[in-house]
C-alpha cells in the first residue's frame, strides 16, 4: 500500500513538472499584462498571429496575463513594488504614465536599434497625440498605444429630428428654456450645441418639465465616484477654458471655469434631468438607460456605441454621435489610450522590445482592429470605418476637437473624482470642493516631483 | 516527556511560520510604512516622516466622515440584524412543514461572497432595468434605490440579506442548547412565549449573543466589498466606509504610508471595544 502511495505521489509530481519539461521547444515566452475584455479578445488574435507566424523569426513567443479588469493597476503595483521579473511588459494607460514611468524602460533606444527592431517599425503610423500620451514630461517614450477611447455626445436622432421639424415641440422647447434657464434658445443640430442647448434639450426631454416628452429623462449623467466620471466632466471644464494643470504644470481647479462646468453637471442631478440613481451610475447603467429608451442623450464613452446601437437594441438606428457640446472655448472630446510598456525589472527586455516594436506596425494595428480593438492608427481606423462606423466618427471628432490629459493626471484622478462628485451631488458646496481639491492635489503633486 | 515536547513544537511550527510570515511581518512592515512617505514612485527609498501621516489623518475631514459613517452603519445594521436573527431563530425552534428548505433559503446569502452579492444587487436595483427596484417601487415610491435618498437604506438592506444569516445560525444553534426544564418552569410560572425569550432564552445564551454581537459589529464597521461593488463609496463620499477610505488611499492614490497609518489608527480604535467585550464574555463563561 505504501509503495503504491509513493508511486502515485511520484507520478503526480511528474505530471506537475511535465508542461515545462516537455514544452514544444525551449523558446522564451514574453509575458505581457493586458486589460481583460474586448481589448484582450482583440489582443488574443494578434498574439496567435505572432506565435504562429512571427515567433520563430523573432525567437520567442508572447502570452498575455489578464489580472482582472477591476483594479488591474493595484495588482501591477504589487509587481512593481516587488521589482518582480515575472512579467516583461506592463499594461498602462496614457493618464497613468505619470505614476508608473519610473518602473518602465524607455522604448525609443530599442526602436532605434535595427538589431532589435527588425521590422523597421516607427511611431509615425499612430495618431501623434496617442504616442505623446505615452511620453513622460521630458519627452521620453515609454509605451505602445494600443487601444483608443474617447467621448461622444450620443443622442436619439429620431427625437432630435422631430424637434427640429415639429413647430409645436419647438414652441414648448423655447418656453421651457426660458422658464428653466432664463434664456431664449432655439432647437439646433446637436453638433452645434453649447452646454446651454444641452441643458435646454435635457429639460425638454424630461417628463417632469414636459409631460409630453417621449423619454422620462433628458440625459444620463455619470456620477459614480471613479476617475472616468471626472473625465466626462472634463469635456465641459475644457470648453469653459479650464484644465487640470496650467501651462506650468501646476494644479488648476479653483477657478470660474470649474464652477461653470460643475453647475452644468449639478443642474442635471439637482433638477432631475438624469435618472436619480445616476449619481452612482457609470458605463453599464448609461447603456441600459439609453437602450431602455429612458434618456434622450448622454455624454458617454465610444465603447458604448456597439451596445446601444446593437442590432437587437430597441433604439438601433436611432442613435447618432457627435462631439460633446461647446463652451466659450469651443468643443472638446476627451480621449485616452491604453497600451503596454516594458518592465524595468524584466530579464528579457530585448525580446519585450522587439515585440513592442512590432506592435507599432500597421500589420499589428490592423489585426487588432479587425478583431474588435480600436487601434489608434488613423489609416486603419479610416480603412475600417465602413465595417465599424464608430471608427469613422472617432477620427472625425478627434481630428476636430480631441484632447487628452497629461500623464500626471492619474496621480490626482482619485481625489478629483471624489471631490467633484461631492460637489455636483451637493454633498459639499463648489467653493469648498474646489479649494480642497486645489490644496490636496497641489500637495499630492509635490510628492511626485 | 521531552519527545512529546519536541513533537508539540514541530506541530506548532507550520502555523507559527505561517503567522509570522503572513500576519506578524506584514503588520510590522505596515507599522513601519506608516511612519514614511511611501508611494509607488519612491517605494524603493521612502522618506521617514515620523508621525506626520497620523497628524494628517486626524486632521482630514474625509477620514472623520468615513469613521462616522461606518459607526452609524455598524450600529444600525447590527441592531437590525440581531433583532431579525434572534426572532427568526426563535420562530425556527418549533417544527413546521418545509423547515429544512426555509433554513437553507435563509442561510444561502451567507455563502455568497459579498462582492458578488454587491454586483448582483447593483443589477437588481438598477433604476432602468432592475426587477427588485421595480417591485419595491410600490413601497418606496421610486425605482432609484441607489439615488441620494435611498442609497443608505438600500445598502443596509443588502447587508442584512447578506449577513443576517450569520446571526440566525449562531442564535439558532445556541437556542438548541437552552435546557428544556428552564423553559417548562417558566411556562409553569405563567410566562408567555415572548417573556420566555427575553427572560430565559437570551440570558441563557448571553455568551454566544455577546460574541455574535461583537463579531457582527466589527464586520459591519469594516464593511468593504458590498459597498465597493454597489456604490464605491458614492455618491461622492456619501457612503464611504472607513475601509473604502483606506483602500482608496492605498490603491487609487498609491499613498501607502497614509493608508497604513489609517489602518493602524483603525486597529487602535477597534481594540478598546473589542478587548472590553472579549473580557466581558470570558468573565461570563467563568
Amino acid at each position: 500500500m505504501k509503495k503504491v502511495l509513493v508511486a502515485l505521489i511520484i507520478v503526480a509530481m511528474m505530471l506537475c513538472i511535465a508542461p515545462s519539461a516537455f514544452a514544444a521547444d525551449d523558446m522564451y515566452t514574453v509575458r505581457m499584462v493586458y486589460w481583460p475584455g474586448p481589448e484582450s479578445d482583440a489582443m488574443d488574435v494578434v498574439l496567435n498571429y505572432w506565435n504562429e507566424n512571427k515567433a520563430e523569426e523573432a525567437g520567442f513567443y508572447v502570452e498575455q496575463e489578464l489580472f482582472g479588469r477591476d483594479n488591474i493597476m493595484l495588482k501591477e503595483e504589487a509587481l512593481m513594488a516587488a521589482k518582480s521579473s515575472d512579467v516583461d511588459l506592463f499594461f498602462t494607460a496614457s493618464r497613468w504614465l505619470g505614476k508608473y514611468w519610473m518602473h518602465m524602460e524607455p522604448l525609443q533606444p530599442y526602436l532605434d536599434n535595427p538589431e532589435i527592431n527588425i521590422y523597421g517599425a516607427d511611431t509615425e503610423g499612430r495618431i501623434p497625440a496617442t504616442v505623446d500620451g505615452f511620453r513622460w514630461l521630458d519627452g521620453t517614450l515609454y509605451g505602445v498605444p494600443m487601444d483608443l477611447s474617447n467621448h461622444f455626445l450620443y443622442y436619439r436622432s429620431d427625437l432630435i429630428d422631430e424637434l427640429l421639424s415639429n413647430e409645436e415641440w419647438q414652441a414648448t422647447y423655447k418656453k421651457i428654456a426660458m422658464e428653466q434657464l432664463g434664456k431664449e434658445l432655439e432647437p439646433k443640430d446637436p453638433a452645434d450645441w453649447t452646454w446651454d442647448d444641452y441643458l435646454a434639450a435635457s429639460f425638454f426631454f424630461t417628463k417632469a418639465y414636459n409631460p409630453d416628452s417621449p423619454t422620462e429623462y433628458g440625459n444620463f449623467t455619470h456620477g459614480k465616484v471613479m476617475g472616468p466620471t471626472a473625465f466626462l466632466w472634463t469635456n465641459c471644464y475644457w470648453s469653459f477654458g479650464g484644465d487640470w494643470f496650467d501651462a506650468d504644470g501646476n494644479v488648476a481647479f479653483d477657478n470660474d471655469a470649474a464652477r461653470q462646468a460643475l453647475a452644468v453637471w449639478k443642474t442635471s442631478f439637482e433638477k432631475g434631468l438624469t435618472p436619480e440613481s445616476s449619481v452612482n451610475g457609470e458605463f453599464a447603467e448609461d447603456n441600459e438607460a439609453m437602450i431602455a429608451g429612458q434618456c434622450a442623450m448622454t455624454v458617454h464613452w465610444n465603447a458604448g456605441y456597439a451596445t446601444i446601437d446593437a442590432e437587437d437594441s430597441p433604439v438601433h438606428g436611432k442613435i447618432k454621435v457627435c462631439a460633446p457640446p461647446a463652451g466659450p472655448e469651443g468643443h472638446f472630446a476627451y480621449n485616452h489610450t491604453l497600451g503596454v510598456g516594458i518592465s524595468k525589472y524584466s530579464e528579457h527586455k530585448e525580446e519585450a522590445a522587439r515585440w513592442a516594436a512590432w506592435l507599432y506596425t500597421d500589420e499589428a494595428a490592423k489585426l487588432y482592429a479587425e478583431a474588435g480593438g480600436i487601434a489608434p492608427s488613423k489609416a486603419v481606423l479610416e480603412e475600417m470605418s465602413d465595417q465599424f462606423p464608430v471608427y469613422g466618427y472617432m477620427v472625425d471628432v478627434l481630428n476636430d476637437c480631441g484632447k487628452n490629459l497629461p500623464p500626471t493626471a492619474g496621480i490626482i484622478e482619485d481625489m478629483a473624482c471624489g471631490l467633484l462628485a461631492d460637489a455636483w451631488n451637493g454633498v459639499i458646496d463648489f467653493d469648498t470642493a474646489l479649494s480642497q481639491l486645489q490644496a490636496e492635489a497641489t500637495e499630492e503633486m509635490s510628492y511626485w516631483q | 516527556m521531552k519527545k512529546k515536547k519536541i513533537v508539540g513544537i514541530l506541530l506548532l511550527l507550520p502555523l507559527t511560520i505561517w503567522l509570522v510570515a503572513f500576519a506578524l511581518y506584514p503588520i510590522l512592515y505596515g507599522l513601519r510604512l506608516s511612519l514614511f512617505n511611501a508611494r509607488i514612485n519612491n517605494i524603493d527609498n521612502p522618506t521617514f516622516i515620523g508621525l506626520q501621516n497620523y497628524v494628517k489623518l486626524f486632521s482630514n475631514s474625509e477620514f472623520g466622515q468615513s469613521l462616522l459613517w461606518s459607526l452609524k452603519f455598524a450600529v444600525i445594521c447590527t441592531l437590525i440584524q440581531m433583532v431579525l436573527g434572534i426572532l427568526i431563530a426563535w420562530l425556527f425552534q418549533r417544527s413546521f412543514p418545509g423547515k429544512g428548505l426555509a433554513t437553507t433559503l435563509i442561510l444561502m446569502p451567507m455563502v455568497v461572497a459579498p462582492f458578488l452579492m454587491g454586483t448582483m444587487f447593483r443589477l437588481l436595483f438598477n433604476e432602468s432595468v432592475g426587477p427588485i427596484a421595480y417591485l419595491l417601487s410600490g413601497l418606496t415610491g421610486t425605482t432609484a434605490l441607489l439615488g441620494m435618498a435611498w442609497v443608505n437604506p438600500t445598502i443596509i438592506g443588502a447587508d442584512t440579506i447578506n449577513r443576517m444569516p450569520f446571526v440566525f445560525i449562531n442564535m439558532y444553534s445556541a437556542m438548541q442548547g437552552v435546557p428544556q426544564e428552564l423553559l417548562e418552569a417558566a411556562t409553569m410560572d405563567g410566562a408567555n412565549a415572548f417573556q420566555k425569550l427575553i427572560h430565559v432564552t437570551i440570558p441563557t445564551i448571553s455568551s454566544i449573543f455577546g460574541i455574535t454581537f461583537l463579531e457582527k459589529l466589527l464586520q459591519s464597521f469594516l464593511i468593504f466589498e458590498l459597498i465597493f461593488a454597489m456604490t464605491a463609496g458614492g455618491p461622492g463620499t456619501f457612503t464611504q466606509s472607513v475601509s473604502i477610505f483606506i483602500y482608496r488611499r492605498a490603491f487609487q492614490r498609491s499613498d501607502y504610508g497614509m493608508a497604513c497609518a489609517a489602518s493602524f489608527a483603525l486597529a487602535l480604535i477597534l481594540l478598546v471595544p473589542s478587548l472590553y467585550l472579549v473580557r466581558r464574555n470570558t468573565k461570563g463563561d467563568k
